[in-house]
């Protein structure tokens, strides 16, 4: 967005390539596009860390129970 | 040959015991894991107060996300084969044998407990037994596994799929995804008939609203499973 603001013929030249008419039009069709990649960045950045938790929280209980089994052993 | 049992519990509170002490009637020489799924009732003091072994998980991860940690016990502690069985007591542990062998004959590396081959006891509703019909279908067509119930969780796997599902294992709805992982890997999957209980107390996961976008769910699942799975041959 800084560029387009600091370069107005780069946006006109893409308009022109799009075919957009209206520059507001082509101006929030940009911006629906980057923040549908935003979107989609954070979706996969939000998968990324629920695999991460589910592994932590299944070798958490895995570790626990060791722990128990272990204890368990001592008092005997 | 070292056999463990996978039970998982989510809210089970009033049958986890009596399925449990089956269980250990049944099948004595088996060793079992009751993983309870972050219950919000009384299911976690059940366990303790009967002595059985168990594994509290701090976070609901879904049938899914537990069964997955009773795999990751299983290779841990090498084991040769790992059972599923659920813990609301549909699943009869007088079957687990019949299940279990062949995988100890070493006709199969999959054994899947049918409720469609005999067809007796509980077949669930009409409208679900056509779902599975579908998905059946589905699974064929994309992994070639021929199966009667997708969707049973009573199963055996050996212990080259117990390091498989330990890596990787399908969260949503895991069973029929399950199946085509499995036979994407080159797993000889067989069937054999068992009857099935009604769940005795408790809710299913899957809620009759929900049925139709479980199916389109599971079916896209195993769509995408296909495409980013390459198929071993032989």
């Amino acid at each position: 967005m800084v560029l387009f603001t600091s370069i107005p013929s780069l946006l006109r030249r893409l308009m022109v390539i799009f075919n957009i008419q209206s520059m507001m039009n082509g101006v929030f069709a940009l911006c629906i596009f980057f923040m549908v990649i935003l979107l989609m960045s954070l979706t996969s950045i939000c998968s990324k860390q629920s695999d991460k938790l589910r592994t932590l929280t299944q070798e958490n209980a895995i570790l626990e129970k060791r722990i128990r089994d272990i204890e368990d052993k001592l008092e005997k | 040959m070292k056999i463990l049992v996978i039970i998982p519990a989510y809210n089970e509170e009033a049958c986890i015991a009596s399925t449990v002490n089956k269980l250990k009637k049944d099948a004595p020489e088996c060793d079992y894991i009751v993983i309870n799924d972050c219950s919000t009732d009384n299911t976690a003091a059940v366990l303790e107060k009967e002595g059985f072994n168990y594994i509290h998980l701090k976070s609901n991860l879904g049938i899914g996300g537990a069964v997955s940690t009773g795999y990751k016990y299983a290779l841990y502690n090498d084991y040769d084969i790992a059972v599923q069985l659920d813990g609301d007591g549909q699943h009869d542990s007088a079957y687990l044998a019949s299940v279990v062998k062949p995988i100890v004959d070493g006709e199969a590396s999959i054994v899947i407990g049918s409720r469609f081959i005999k067809c007796e006891g509980f077949l669930s509703s009409a409208f679900r037994r056509a779902g599975i019909t579908i998905l059946n279908g589905w699974i064929r067509l994309f992994s070639g596994a021929k199966v009667t119930d997708c969707t049973s969780g009573y199963r055996a796997v050996s212990r080259e799929y117990i390091r498989a599902y330990a890596k990787e294992y399908p969260i949503d709805y895991p069973e029929p995804e399950a199946i085509v992982l499995a036979k994407l890997n080159g797993a000889t999957i067989k069937e054999v008939p068992v009857v099935m209980k009604e769940r005795q107390t408790g809710k299913s996961s899957i809620r009759p609203i929900h049925s139709l976008y479980y199916m389109f769910k599971v079916m896209l699942s195993i769509f995408l499973c296909r495409l980013t799975h390459k198929k071993q041959r032989g």
